[in-house]
């Protein structure tokens, strides 16, 4: 799954008025380019999420019974195996 | 009526709800404390909601600042006080969303003997509110 692409432009946008503001950090690009790099950044990160996310469903999906997405079984089991995958990638 | 009932574990904890797509076209999610499931249809793929873990953001922002310093877009001596910073300004929208949910519980459950009375449905009046507060605080879902 993917965070809309408004979602990121806004988070992206926060993030570079968020460093606008550090008294002890000096923008060395202009600040249209740090936040379209941010941007960049988020996604290739959220890709990454993806991977994980579509990992921890497949192992629900492998069940031998049907776990209904939306259940407290089905969220208690995509956080363990969300967490395992992310382990694997050593984050 | 559920609205006292807790909306999921997962907006409580370490995990946070987002509004995003399935690149896979898989078909969204029926989960009846999620309402904004359905508030922001697409044309690409179904709508749906994510859980992004807490930890996955410290991640997130950790990337961040590095990608930008070693790409030399910004300069500091500073570097974990701008993680923490680029954390804190994710995580604050990526948590709006938690955060309307939980506003719009509050409203209902004001009007929860009203509702009943009418008989009004709790999920309708939850999208209304919801898409009321959306629009109040110019939210990007």
């Amino acid at each position: 799954m993917r965070v809309s692409r408004d979602k990121v432009n806004k988070v992206a946008h926060l993030v570079t008025d968020a460093l606008a503001e550090m008294d002890d950090l000096d923008f060395i690009e202009d600040r249209n380019t740090i936040r379209l790099e941010v941007r960049k950044i988020l996604e290739e990160v959220l890709n990454q999420e993806e991977k994980i996310d579509q990992a921890a469903r497949h192992k629900i999906e492998n069940q031998k019974r049907t776990i209904l997405e939306g259940s407290q079984e089905w969220d208690i089991l995509y956080r363990k195996y969300y967490n395992e995958e992310v382990k694997k990638l050593g984050m | 009526m559920d609205v006292g009932r807790s909306p999921s574990v997962v907006g409580k904890c370490d995990w946070l709800r987002v509004v995003g797509y399935r690149s896979t076209g898989q078909r969204p999610k029926t989960n009846d404390d999620l309402p904004c499931a359905t508030l922001f249809p697409s044309q690409r793929s179904p709508i749906c909601t994510m859980l992004l873990s807490k930890d996955y953001v410290g991640y997130l922002a950790r990337e961040v600042t590095k990608k930008l310093i070693a790409g030399k877009f910004i300069e500091t001596k500073a570097v974990a006080a701008v993680t923490e910073k680029v954390h804190a300004a994710i995580l604050e929208e990526l948590s709006l969303e938690d955060r309307i949910n939980d506003e719009v519980r509050v409203i209902l459950e004001a009007y929860s003997a009203e509702m009943q009375k009418t008989g009004a449905n709790y999920q309708e009046m939850f999208r209304k509110v919801k898409n009321e507060l959306v629009r109040k605080y110019k939210a990007v879902l």
